[in-house]
């Protein structure tokens, strides 16, 4: 028999005490776990996926729509540009790498981007079989999506048109697996890559036309830019928005005030968590100081028995520290179980976040239920540790 | 064995005075006295959970308030035995369970042994693994027996242990203490108003 279990046993005699105490710490630490590893894995997304991405240039509209459509694969693209154009600018001095891509088509949700061989190297893409497209109609895909949808290398689908709906299939041309990349953690993992080419023939924009009346014809969806040099920043975007009819918007920029808007809401659901946790350390401070008026006997039976002033206030501490750990952990779980369904029932697969993630910050959350645990029963132990045993048994 | 002096206690109308006690190793005292009388104060300053105005408590070599707080409990845990006149286990707790607290307590091993032999002494040995809850009050006073000998104290205290009971219990619950303290070679004090029980003690104390 030792003191904790001496505390368990006094917790489990209020089962139904004890369960709402647990629920109601599960709740809180579950929400501060979901902010945590919601936030930080979006996080990550947003500067991973955009890491070595200076600009984007794309058509004029949302610059932030233009960012999550281009870098994300989230959203709708703002339009199209000129490939003229496009290509105008990729030769500007001021352009150490532009990285064309062209949008229009899912399959099963997944976003075929036609590209070139540049969108490889940006993000130092590497294949775990096959090989690089190399004709039209061919395409190496994502880790997760050959994961999802079971594909390997010779596998034949056929796209849809749209970002995110199988409705309008192109049954006419058939994509050709040639190859399946490793697992990087961004966005690749779940892009379909083939040339801009294929891109344009499947949307009955026939090559072979080099001529420039067709070469003006020819569009893509926007540029992804990386400087020369840093002197670039200020300059080349504001000459890409006056001089042009293309815009340009900085994906730093576009990332921070997204993060600020969802940031405004992780704060108030912070605040909310914060809220329920304090509402748990006041239920618990009320439980064990109402049930010490019950248990004062008890208590100083203890100690006519032999327990010391420290082991009776040990023993409401760890009553306190019991309830909030046990609610920290099942939160933790519930935390992580309810990011895995966000996961699992989330539209956009580039943007998928997972349950499976794990931080070392999460113990803080467990470090925070056990000090919200001492402090909840300090008080109550206090008045316990002081307990007069002579005056108490008399009143009984 | 247990020896006082000059003890007496303060309170906010009046001021309790007691007589020295000279105490011998097994004997077997009652102590008289009407309601206010000053029987459970007494008894309070003995086991050493009430510290007197005044005066000392010696049992055997040692002062019991000169001692510091956590070791006062301790010596408490190993020498005292005490019967208060309500059988109050611990709810939570089995009634083995509420029988190794006193050994956790009291820094003695947790031996079910030695708690196995008690209740069976006691004849309670059926309810061993029982909540209070389900015990009747003959069971919860003899389990409340059980627990204050458990440890074989030097020292045997019970206040008032007769008085809710009619004579056929009465009786018993004097015999138990009787027995119980002539079989570990404990000393016995019993504090109560309850005339019944005199006949059974040689050696009586009247307040």
């Amino acid at each position: 028999m030792n003191l904790i279990r001496i505390s368990w046993k006094s917790l489990q005699f209020n089962r139904l005490t004890f369960f709402l105490n647990v629920l109601l710490i599960a709740f809180g630490t579950g929400i501060l776990t979901l902010l945590l590893l919601g936030s930080t894995q979006a996080g990550e997304k947003l500067k991973g996926n955009a890491n070595g991405i200076d600009l984007v240039v794309g058509a004029k509209g949302s610059s932030l729509q233009l960012i999550l459509s281009s870098i994300y694969f989230i959203d709708f693209p703002t339009g199209n540009i000129s490939l003229t154009d496009a290509k105008n600018l990729a030769q500007n001095p001021m352009v150490k790498r532009a990285v064309p891509l062209a949008l229009g088509d899912n399959y099963a949700g997944f976003r075929i981007v036609g590209t070139d061989t540049s969108y490889i190297n940006l993000y130092h893409l590497k294949l775990v079989q096959g090989n690089y497209w190399k004709n039209d109609f061919e395409v190496v895909i994502g880790s997760e999506v050959a994961k999802i949808k079971k594909l390997k290398v010779g596998d034949k689908f056929s796209g849809s048109h749209g970002l995110s709906s199988d409705e309008d299939v192109h049954e006419r041309d058939q994509n050709t697996i040639t190859g399946i990349l490793k697992p990087t953690g961004t966005v690749t993992d779940n892009l379909v890559l083939t040339s801009i080419e294929s891109i344009w023939k499947m949307h009955g924009i026939e090559d072979g036309l080099e001529e420039p009346a067709h070469q003006s014809k020819k569009e893509i969806t926007s540029l992804l830019i990386q400087y020369r040099s840093r002197m670039s920043i200020v300059l080349f975007p504001m000459m890409v928005n006056k001089s042009t009819s293309m815009q340009a918007a900085s994906p730093a920029k576009e990332s921070a005030r997204l993060f600020s808007l969802i940031g405004v809401g992780v704060d108030t659901a912070k605040w909310f968590a914060i809220i329920v946790m304090l509402i748990s350390a006041i239920s618990i401070f009320v439980t064990l100081y109402n049930s010490l008026k019950e248990r004062m006997y008890d208590l100083a039976i203890m100690r006519v028995m032999g327990g010391s002033q420290l082991k009776v206030f040990i023993i409401i501490i760890l009553e306190g520290i019991i309830l909030t750990v046990i609610g920290s952990v099942i939160g933790l779980f519930l935390g992580h179980i309810c990011l895995q369904l966000i996961g699992h029932f989330q539209d956009s697969p580039q943007a998928r976040l997972s349950g499976l993630y794990f931080m070392p910050e999460e113990l803080f959350i467990v470090l925070g239920g056990f000090l919200v645990g001492v402090v909840a029963s300090f008080l109550p132990a206090i008045q316990a540790y002081r307990t007069d045993i002579s005056n108490t048994i008399l009143r009984a | 064995m247990l020896t006082t002096k000059s003890l007496s206690h303060h309170y906010a109308s009046e001021t309790l005075s007691f007589p020295d006690l000279h105490i011998r190793k097994g004997e077997q005292w009652l102590v008289l006295g009407e309601s206010g009388s000053g029987k459970t104060t007494l008894l309070h300053i003995l086991t050493g959970i009430k510290k007197p105005s005044s005066g000392s408590v010696f049992i055997g070599e040692t002062e019991l308030y000169k001692l510091s707080n956590s070791a006062l409990d301790q010596f408490r845990g190993r020498n005292i035995g005490v019967v208060f006149q309500q059988p109050h286990l611990i709810k939570s707790l089995t009634v083995k369970e509420n029988l190794f607290l006193v050994q956790t307590f009291s820094a003695f091993k947790n031996d079910e042994q030695r708690i196995t032999e008690v209740l069976t002494d006691l004849d309670i040995i059926q309810k061993m693994n029982s909540y209070p809850s389900t015990l009747s009050q003959g069971q919860l006073q003899r389990a409340s027996i059980a627990r204050a000998v458990l440890n074989k104290p030097a020292l045997l205290f019970a206040d008032e242990p007769t008085s809710s009971l009619d004579n056929k219990n009465a009786n018993a619950v004097i015999d138990l203490l009787l027995r119980l303290s002539d079989a570990d070679g404990a000393t016995l004090i019993v504090s109560t108003h309850d005339e019944r029980v005199k006949e059974a003690f040689s050696k009586e104390y009247i307040l």
